[in-house]
């Protein structure tokens, strides 16, 4: 059987080399008016039925533990106190809601910080495992790939506590490097504790930790090219960097797209955690984001409807940024998260 | 993705409030409380438990000052029992707590466990999680509504004196007044430490009691004599003297490893001890004061002076507490508890000595200390209509209270001789199966006021003895204690919070020390003046 | 084996040139020094004597004189090898039974035109932007007499949305024509998913499989809140007792009042590689499906 299937998806092959432009699934782009359209709903549940037999147990997670859970968000709307429970708690209109609008220069100050951090990761961040996938990829040896990745993968599994110790043993301003260099009479440096490099160092940090891991989708999405494209390519003179351009990439670049558009779903979540432990050496102003803002305006009092208010706001600006994203990818031809 | 997000909503849920054992001058979590702003009902001092000492080995340093703290160079030869019956009926119990201990071995696979169930004559199941996340434990556990026989509550909740009436027993009969001395090991709680358990003039749990003494200044005694410095200053300009003394940056050393630590040790030579002062009925907060303004500028003087670790403000309490062990820095600062961990970290340390300074006053004489932390956390129990079940939960809870030198102390604490200890001289000594199976967080469920015991090293507790000594006819109980404020749960922390950030700013050399004032302003408009109100209301009803 | 990728690497890249190789070798060599080296220090510092951790006043960076102790702190009572059943065990299961509902999900929404199709797949990316409060998914839980149940740290978590949509788009890239054949020979769905999707998709399974897994191992939280009985704890949760880092050394009771642990630092960096360790050994099983190019086996050598 998987010889048939390997001829039969070598057969394949250069049908591929249009990528992601090619349809979109395996039907094909419903056309519109689409042909479905007069069968009832009856109908098609019933020709769709092992597709739906196949969702059903993914949906059903998806609606008992999700969507079911999520009606408690109502509390967004309360005084919720754990032992009166959502039927006895006061309602309080839109008071939860006070933390993020009411204006306060330094909630627009941690929203600009966020928005910041946000585009300094997605612009240097976000592309480097994809970058780094490729030139794992054209490593010639596949020992040597695998070795390399593995290595480079290991610092996710650090906790960002043990990140942020490390990197201040390494570089702080009595680290390693400045010790060494005090005690051989160089010029010292200060990176930690300066607020004005506050987000190069996280995004430093986040780039150690998290680069290696982000290149297994990639090699995964690289894996899919077919060899025997390139061999054809090869014969048709094409250079190395017209094979990357048009043979590589395009295997790629719908799974890229499609992972920035779902980090963009996330532009106001930066890491709360690798924050809090370093903001009281640069202080708030160059630190402040907006998850650290809410948890220390409102939720360290213990105030359950807060946090519910404030995941509200922030869903409903990632559905905004998300769906806008995916318009956009749209109209650039990109197949998005979901088509049209 | 789905981590993260859980891992912020475990935050979340630590948002909590204040810590029942919160906090120096610079902490930011509310005081606990008890009584109610309410008016004519009788006084949380009618509804006290009678104080009544119980001792069953006499400490070879008697502690003679109130919340001085009795010290013991080994433990008796020959311990006594300290109660004569059997506390349980042969039922199950839960109980839920937190820990600060690793995690223990289950039931079956602990012979201490099995040991104290067989003592306490009960079935004693114990659900507990780390002390980090167990806001979070403790606000779903009262959401769904199942609760164990017993459960700590260690912080003060939003609305708690409406929490705890519908949701706990009253234990106000069985505990108020002469009733305790039933549980004569409960009885010997102190009166502080039982007002963290009293809302609206009702007794709702067992308090676990901690000492008040507050923040150590811990000292490597050795290396200041080492490097020639005061081991004792006097006033200020000493205490700078001597920092300088300390400081060699060319050979990475340095005095002091933690500004905000370092300025409650400066408030107090200012006189500033407690976040409150009580004055004839009428409240003050101490941070508004010139004295705390003055302390913030002497600090910043020091580390403008250089006599801080230039990563000082980077790094966690973990790496400081290294700082101190390898000689970069002198002092470190903390709670009293952790001193036992710094003389296992020195051991290997040749001469090292870990003392702890008490500041003098800031011109001389004396300091001022706050005293605060009263408890861990209390014990409340579920409701039943059963007054005997409440009793026999009490005097388990009272067996585990027992006092140091009885033989219900050494089972609770060290386990079972020649399994979990092992006796040099008189001194039990852990086994490594029982340093394994004593996690068990029996001390969060209930003990006895501490006592100075550092087993095969008396010196370890001369010194502190010496601090205590010195340290604690300096302290003034936190007036706020025992009364409960709806402020200081709800918009507490938030403000205190700012203030907080105001505060570093100005230790960091971003802000100048002028800016205190106005940021003290706007804590006392966001709530300081209504905590002062509910404080003086709440103050007025009890006295 | 060697002359295979040979050919595959030059065919990507064409023979490279001595200095794109150099500085290909310099990058991914930096890059891995900078990883193994803290590593060596974490390594170094979980066999460190708390002598040592003091003088180098936190990591050691090379250890002298190294000990066992902290492992041995962290290992006995024999806690820590139950839980690392329990971990496993919650970590399998549940990364098997993820897998097979994010298949079946994402094939499904990957077909546009099924019934519902869009609704559905647009329900699924949502919820990876509004996340249930800690109280009502407790309620959930409870309702479902799952608390103290092991199934509580699978069900709630089985389906990642991530995943999903990660796995739906490398379905729909699959080439179409393959599927269409297949249908005119008269297979069904259930035939082409497991004939024809399934077998081309091992790399995007392969991950998807690791994120699961990673994600049931790393995770502690739910534990903490639907596990009572501490015996039932997973590894992660069992370890985060131990330690008390996180806690700032303050008024609060920190006193570990006659027991003498090994240093905090040791056990701290012990307990990380304690956790990573079956993720190491996993990892390269995982690792060759989707490093592997899908027809690698095709290309001549």
């Amino acid at each position: 059987m998987t010889e048939t299937i390997k001829d039969r998806a070598k057969a394949s092959g250069p049908n591929r080399t249009r990528g992601p432009r090619s349809p979109g699934s395996a039907t094909g782009k419903p056309k519109r008016p689409s042909p479905n359209a007069n069968r009832t709903a009856l109908a098609r549940i019933k020709r769709d039925r092992m597709l739906l037999l196949l969702a059903l147990p993914g949906m059903a997670v998806v609606a008992i533990f999700h969507y079911f859970p999520l009606l408690g968000n109502v509390i967004a709307f309360q005084n919720f106190q754990p032992f009166l429970g959502i039927s006895q708690s006061e309602w309080v209109g839109l008071d939860n809601f006070d933390v993020i609008f009411n204006g306060d220069p330094r909630f627009l100050n941690a929203l600009a910080n966020t928005l910041i951090i946000t585009l300094i990761q997605v612009l240097f961040v976000f592309p480097l495992p994809l970058a780094l996938a490729l030139l794992l990829n054209s490593v010639l040896s596949e020992r040597v790939k695998r070795g390399v990745q593995s290595v480079l993968y290991l610092p996710h599994f650090l906790s960002w506590v043990i990140v942020v110790a490390l990197f201040q043993q390494v570089l702080g301003n009595a680290g390693m490097l400045n010790t060494f260099f005090r005690e051989h009479d160089m010029a010292t440096f200060s990176i930690i504790g300066v607020p004005e490099l506050f987000k190069l160092l996280i995004t430093s940090q986040v780039i150690w930790k998290d680069t290696g891991w982000g290149t297994i989708i990639f090699l995964a999405a690289l894996s899919r090219v077919d060899m025997n494209l390139y061999e054809a390519a090869a014969m048709d003179g094409a250079g190395a960097w017209r094979r990357t351009w048009h043979i590589t990439l395009p295997a790629v670049r719908s799974v890229f797209i499609l992972l920035l558009i779902l980090r963009l779903g996330d532009a106001l979540t930066v890491g709360f955690e690798q924050i809090v432990l370093q903001q009281g050496a640069v202080g708030k102003a160059a630190s402040e984001v907006l998850d650290t803002y809410v948890y220390n305006n409102g939720i360290v009092g213990g105030n359950w409807g807060t946090s519910a208010a404030v995941g509200l706001v922030k869903g409903v600006v990632g559905v905004v940024l998300v769906l806008g994203a995916n318009k956009l990818a749209h109209v650039f031809g990109e197949r998005g998260v979901y088509s049209r | 993705m789905k981590i993260d997000r859980r891992s912020f909503l475990g935050l979340t849920a630590l948002a909590g409030v204040g810590a029942l054992s919160a906090c120096g001058p610079d902490g930011s979590a509310p005081p606990q409380g008890g009584g109610t702003s309410g008016g004519a009902t009788p006084d949380a001092s009618t509804v006290l438990p009678t104080y009544q000492a119980f001792e069953v080995a006499a400490p070879d340093l008697p502690s003679d000052a109130e919340f001085s703290l009795p010290g013991y160079y080994t433990y008796p030869a020959s311990p006594t029992a300290a109660t004569t019956e059997t506390p349980g009926a042969g039922s199950s119990i839960t109980a839920m707590t937190y820990t600060y201990d690793p995690i223990a071995p289950e039931l079956s696979n602990n012979q201490h466990w099995q040991n104290i169930n067989s003592l306490l004559g009960v079935d004693l199941g114990i659900t507990y999680s780390p002390s980090a996340d167990y806001d979070a434990k403790f606000a779903t556990t009262i959401a769904g509504g199942d609760l164990p026989d017993m459960i700590n509550i260690r912080t003060v909740q939003q609305q708690m004196p409406a929490m705890l009436a519908a949701t706990f027993a009253d234990l106000t009969e069985h505990l108020s007044g002469d009733a305790v001395l039933d549980y004569p090991a409960l009885a010997a709680i102190p009166e502080g430490t039982w007002r963290t358990a009293i809302f609206d003039n009702a007794i709702w749990g067992v308090p676990i009691p901690r000492s008040p003494i507050g923040g150590v200044l811990y000292t490597r005694n050795d290396l200041l004599i080492e490097r020639g410095a005061n081991t004792e200053p006097a006033n200020y300009e000493e205490f700078v003297e001597m920092a300088t003394t300390l400081t060699d940056a060319s050979k990475s050393q340095w005095a002091f490893g933690d500004p905000g630590g370092l300025l409650s040790h400066v408030a107090q030579m200012n006189g500033v001890g407690n976040q409150w002062v009580e004055e004839n009925g009428e409240f003050s907060y101490a941070q508004a004061s010139p004295a705390y303004e003055q302390a913030l500028a002497d600090t910043v003087a020091m580390i403008e002076a250089g006599l801080f670790h230039p990563d000082s403000a980077a790094v966690q309490n973990t790496e400081r507490n290294e700082w101190v062990n390898n000689g970069t820095t002198c002092f470190a600062y903390g709670g009293y508890a952790g001193w036992s961990k710094f003389f296992v970290a020195g051991a290997g340390i040749e001469g090292f000595q870990m003392t702890g300074q008490v500041a003098p006053g800031r011109d001389g004489g004396d300091s001022v200390r706050g005293g605060s932390g009263f408890s861990a956390g209390f014990m409340a129990f579920k409701p039943t209509d059963d007054p005997e079940r409440i009793a026999e939960l009490l005097r388990i809870l009272n067996w585990l209270a027992s006092p140091f030198g009885s033989t219900e102390f050494l089972a609770r604490k060290f386990g079972v001789e020649g399994v979990n200890y092992t006796l040099e001289g008189s001194d039990p000594v852990l086994t490594s199966l029982g340093a394994a199976e004593t996690t068990l967080p029996l001390r969060y469920l209930s003990e006895p006021p501490s006592v100075l015991y550092e087993p095969g090293n008396p010196d370890a507790v001369d010194q502190q003895f010496e601090f205590m000594a010195k340290a604690s006819p300096l302290i003034v109980p936190d007036p706020t204690t025992g009364l409960y404020s709806e402020t200081a749960v709800t918009a507490g922390a938030t403000a205190a919070t700012a203030l907080g950030d105001a505060r570093n700013e100005i230790l960091a050399g971003r802000q100048p020390v002028s800016s205190w004032s106005t940021a003290v302003e706007d804590y006392m408009l966001e709530v300081g003046n209504s905590l002062k109100d509910e404080y003086e209301a709440a103050f007025a009803a009890q006295a | 084996m060697s002359d295979i990728t040979v050919t595959r690497s030059n065919l990507v890249f064409g023979r490279p040139s001595l200095i794109a190789r150099g500085g290909r070798a310099v990058v991914l060599g930096a890059a891995c020094l900078a990883v193994i080296l803290p590593f060596i220090a974490v390594i170094s510092t979980s066999l460190a004597s708390q002598e040592e951790i003091s003088r180098a006043g936190g990591f050691v960076f090379w250890v002298t004189d190294p000990t066992f102790d902290a492992y041995r702190a962290v290992l006995s009572g024999g806690v820590v090898t139950r839980s690392v059943i329990v971990s496993l065990g919650i970590a399998g299961v549940g990364t098997a039974l993820s897998v097979l509902c994010t298949i079946g999900l994402a094939y499904a929404l990957s077909r546009t035109s099924m019934y519902a199709q869009k609704p559905m797949l647009l329900a699924v990316l949502f919820t990876l932007l509004f996340s249930p409060g800690m109280i009502p998914m407790y309620l959930v839980v409870k309702q479902l007499g799952l608390i103290d149940s092991y199934w509580a740290l699978i069900l709630p978590v089985l389906i990642n949305a991530f995943n999903v949509i990660v796995m739906r788009e490398f379905f729909l890239d699959l080439p179409a024509e393959l599927m269409e054949s297949a249908k005119i020979d008269g297979a069904g769905e259930f035939l082409v998913l497991t004939r024809i999707v399934l077998p081309l998709s091992k790399a995007v399974i392969a991950v998807i499989a690791l994120f699961y897994a990673v994600a049931y191992w790393n995770s502690f939280f739910n534990a903490l809140l639907y596990i009572n009985s501490p015996e039932k704890w997973p590894l992660q949760l069992v370890l985060r007792t131990y330690v008390v880092n996180e806690t700032p050394m303050g008024v609060d009771d920190l006193a570990m009042e006659g027991s003498s642990l090994p240093p905090q630092v040791a056990i701290q960096m012990a307990i990380l590689l304690i956790s990573v360790l079956p993720m190491l050994i996993v990892y390269p099983f995982i690792q060759k499906h989707f490093t592997k190019g899908l027809l690698i086996g095709g290309v001549k050598g």
